[in-house]
């Protein structure tokens, strides 16, 4: 294969700063939630690509994938709970709007 | 190895074909088919509702609990899968792991039937 | 033509896929288009993962990420509608010094990426699905285990969150 195995850790060094602006710079509560979702892609993509460094395929790092998958569809089902149930308090998905703890 | 990687070629082509069919079907009907729109002809359907208010409204979020179903499941499969390509070798032992998963899974959704999450209305 | 050419242009076409689509995430202003245009650049991750030889991941992550969290945020979309507003709104108000940390963060990590020249071990062919499975089931048996109670964890957790005042 022709490609150098650091052009997929550059491309995976990418989404994975877009994930951080977008959490960052983004006001929707869904849109935030994507955004970590696209982090945990880069970091998916970085430990498949490392998987494949050395003399021949390890395939632990495929492994820490499938457990990020887990972990990634716990997160997003528990998250998009917590936005929901904001909402039903105060029909706003803008995270400078939801301020107020006791609901 | 260059074989077996240039067959994903075939993957490729047979996606661009699949495209390229749609999208000459929906040419071809475009400029076959004769266009009259009348304003009857663009309505829903013959003796359908017409729609009231915008489609995004608010749902009952109950509906959610669905989708959340259905993820956590389809979570499951991942791990099914490698465990059924490997069912002789692991024997009795994947078994048991692969029960234990499924029972701590199981308690889940009967919690959720408990909870009445699973009715419709 | 051969193998290694087509390696460049396929790896050339999905990075400005992930990158051109994760943009769009960021910055497009209706949330279902940011919706699907995720669910483009998972899609292009997994034709990274082919690339790399790892067609299982590749399937799982169409199966979970393409299908299942993509189902989920569209959900999530579904279930809060918002009036429309001004654009000015759109953007936290820290954005500039947000840029002037993330912008030369991404960029080092992705030049010190650059350095790694080596190109990816050989796959033997048949794919990854018997070392991966042997691999949780001998060696991560205990992790794979826990998973099952993180899901419970979360399946429990949204249910409680979002169930009907009764």
């Amino acid at each position: 294969m022709a490609v150098p195995l650091g052009a997929f850790i550059a491309v995976s060094a990418v989404l994975f700063s877009i994930g951080i602006a977008g959490v960052l710079v983004r006001r929707n509560a869904v849109v935030i939630l994507m955004c970590v979702e696209l982090m945990l892609n880069a970091a998916n993509l970085a430990l498949v690509a490392f998987s494949r460094r050395g003399g021949f395929p390890d395939e632990r790092g495929s492994v820490f994938v499938v457990f990020v998958f887990v972990v990634a569809a716990s997160e997003v089902a528990v998250g998009l709970a917590i936005v929901l149930s904001a909402y039903r308090n105060r029909p706003t998905v803008d995270v400078d709007e939801i301020h107020a703890m006791k609901g | 190895m260059p074989d077996y990687n240039l067959s994903y070629v075939y993957v490729l082509a047979f996606f661009g074909a699949g495209v390229g069919i749609v999208a000459m079907m929906m040419m071809m009907s475009r400029m076959l088919a004769p266009r009259n729109p009348t304003r009857e002809k663009l309505t829903a359907y013959e003796s359908g509702e017409e729609p009231i208010g915008q489609a995004w409204g608010r749902y009952p979020t109950h509906f959610y609990v669905f989708a959340l179903i259905f993820v956590v499941f389809d979570v499951e499969v991942i791990f099914l899968f490698p465990w059924a390509v490997l069912l002789r070798e692991l024997g009795w032992r994947g078994v048991i792991e692969i029960a234990l998963f499924l029972a701590i899974l199981v308690v889940g959704l009967y919690y959720a039937w408990r909870k009445r999450a699973l009715s419709w209305y | 033509m051969s193998y290694d050419l087509v390696g460049v242009i396929l790896f050339a076409v999905l990075a400005i896929g992930i990158v051109g689509a994760g943009i769009g995430v960021v910055l497009l202003d209706r949330i279902t288009a940011s919706a699907l245009l995720m669910a483009f650049t998972f899609l292009n991750v997994a034709g990274m993962f082919v690339l790399l030889g790892a067609e299982t991941i590749a399937a799982f992550q169409v199966l979970i990420y393409v299908g299942a969290i993509t189902v989920l945020i569209l959900y999530g979309v579904m279930f809060t509608p918002q009036r429309e507003r001004a654009y000015a709104l759109f953007f936290q108000t820290q954005w500039p010094w947000a840029a002037l940390v993330v912008a030369p963060l991404g960029i080092g990590v992705a030049l010190v990426g650059l350095s790694f020249r080596d190109r990816a071990t050989a796959v033997p062919a048949g794919g990854d699905l018997d070392a991966l499975a042997t691999s949780i089931f001998r060696d991560f048996a205990f992790p794979f285990e826990v998973a099952s109670v993180l899901l419970l964890a979360a399946m429990i957790g949204a249910i409680v969150l979002v169930r009907r005042d009764d």
